[in-house]
């Protein structure tokens, strides 16, 4: 467990929340320049293996910052994490809820929904891109990574199952 | 707002275990099993109310979950309502992330759970980019706008662009630019 204190955790994952438009993916490039480069927590593998654990857990993506919480300052670490990234999005949604009214029927919110949505993809595609990175930079990870792409749009299996299957694979060195 | 009142109101120990229910077992999109528990089955929401508050959960930032607890909020007992709903969803995954944080903390560096974690994350990463794949192909997304999604994938990707200078540069003008397109 690395010594990092509540409230440089609460600080990080507190405007994390705050730019988390489009929900926790879009977040995840951030999340990763924030704590693997910036304040140097984690390094890129290990940043990787707590997301595909958090992202594999039944429950909010939301996990994913509760278990990342956990492993830098233990179980305070997770409560703090966990709060600091969802409350300071609920406290402006309900701020927003108030002015909602007047918003809805404007110009400006179209404009800021149709130009927010192609930079939450772009941002989505790069948290992935950079997750593959962390795991292991080789053609197998990359091939695994396609293969489960094309088993979400194709099929209509279970993600706990493609997990496990990746898992599978890596415990027999295929990946 | 115009929409009819929701039909039935939860009590708070209602709300509590559907929740509950939701967090403990809602893998990733929890939202199919909101619909289906407000809507469906217990006649909550209208499916007009559920629909408004999901494209608003989809505008707001933050962690989807929350933002829907606090929209649907004004009908389902106000604050203690949502401080409840709040509770209630995290509870159960809470507790896994702590278990499964202990377990990685333990045995993380163990040659056949490192063998284990190498697979599990690019399908993890798989997971992610083909929500993005889905985002990108709706409707909304075929337009010219489309290229700052490629933009903003290629500064943050490549060059790491911080999240905050991507909303002080690429999404003003991609605001701007949706403003000025000439509506359908």
């Amino acid at each position: 467990m690395t010594d990092v204190s509540l409230l440089s955790l609460m600080f990080e994952f507190g405007v994390l929340s705050l730019l988390a438009f489009g929900g926790m993916t879009s977040v995840l490039p951030e999340m990763q320049r924030r704590l693997i480069d910036a304040n140097g927590w984690l390094d890129a593998r290990t940043f990787t293996e707590l997301y595909s654990l958090g992202y594999a857990l039944p429950g909010p993506n939301v996990l994913v910052g509760t278990i990342i919480g956990f492993h830098l300052a233990g179980v305070a670490g997770a409560l703090v994490a966990t709060i600091a990234l969802s409350l300071p999005a609920s406290l402006f949604t309900l701020f927003f809820m108030r002015i909602w009214h007047d918003f809805r029927e404007s110009h400006w919110r179209r404009a800021v929904q149709r130009g927010l949505l192609p930079v939450t993809v772009g941002l989505t595609f790069a948290g992935g891109y950079l997750v593959i990175r962390g795991s292991g930079d080789n053609w197998q990870s990359y091939a695994l990574a396609a293969a489960t792409i094309a088993l979400v749009l194709r099929t209509s299996m279970h993600p706990l199952w493609m997990i496990a299957i990746g898992g599978a694979l890596g415990w027999f060195g295929l990946v | 707002m115009s929409a009819p009142l929701p039909r039935s109101t939860p009590t708070l120990a209602q709300l509590f275990r559907e929740y509950f229910v939701i967090g403990a077992t809602g893998f990733g999109g929890s939202m199919v099993w909101l619909r289906r528990t407000f809507v469906e089955k217990h006649g909550w929401l209208s499916a007009d109310e559920f629909n408004e508050a999901l494209s608003l959960c989809q505008f707001l930032p933050g962690p989807m979950v929350f933002n829907y607890i606090v929209i649907v909020a004004r009908h389902f007992h106000g604050v203690v309502g949502m401080l409840v709903s709040s509770i209630a969803v995290m509870l159960m995954p809470f507790v896994f992330a702590v278990l499964v944080g202990s377990l990685y903390a333990r045995y993380g560096d163990l040659p056949d759970v490192q063998g284990l974690l190498r697979g599990v994350g690019p399908v993890a990463a798989g997971l992610v980019l083909s929500l993005g794949a889905k985002t990108a192909a709706a409707p909304a997304m075929r337009n010219a706008l489309a290229v700052f999604a490629l933009v903003t994938f290629v500064a943050v990707a490549f060059f790491r662009v911080s999240l905050p200078m991507v909303f002080v540069t690429i999404v003003p003008l991609a605001i701007l630019a949706a403003a000025l397109r000439k509506p359908r």
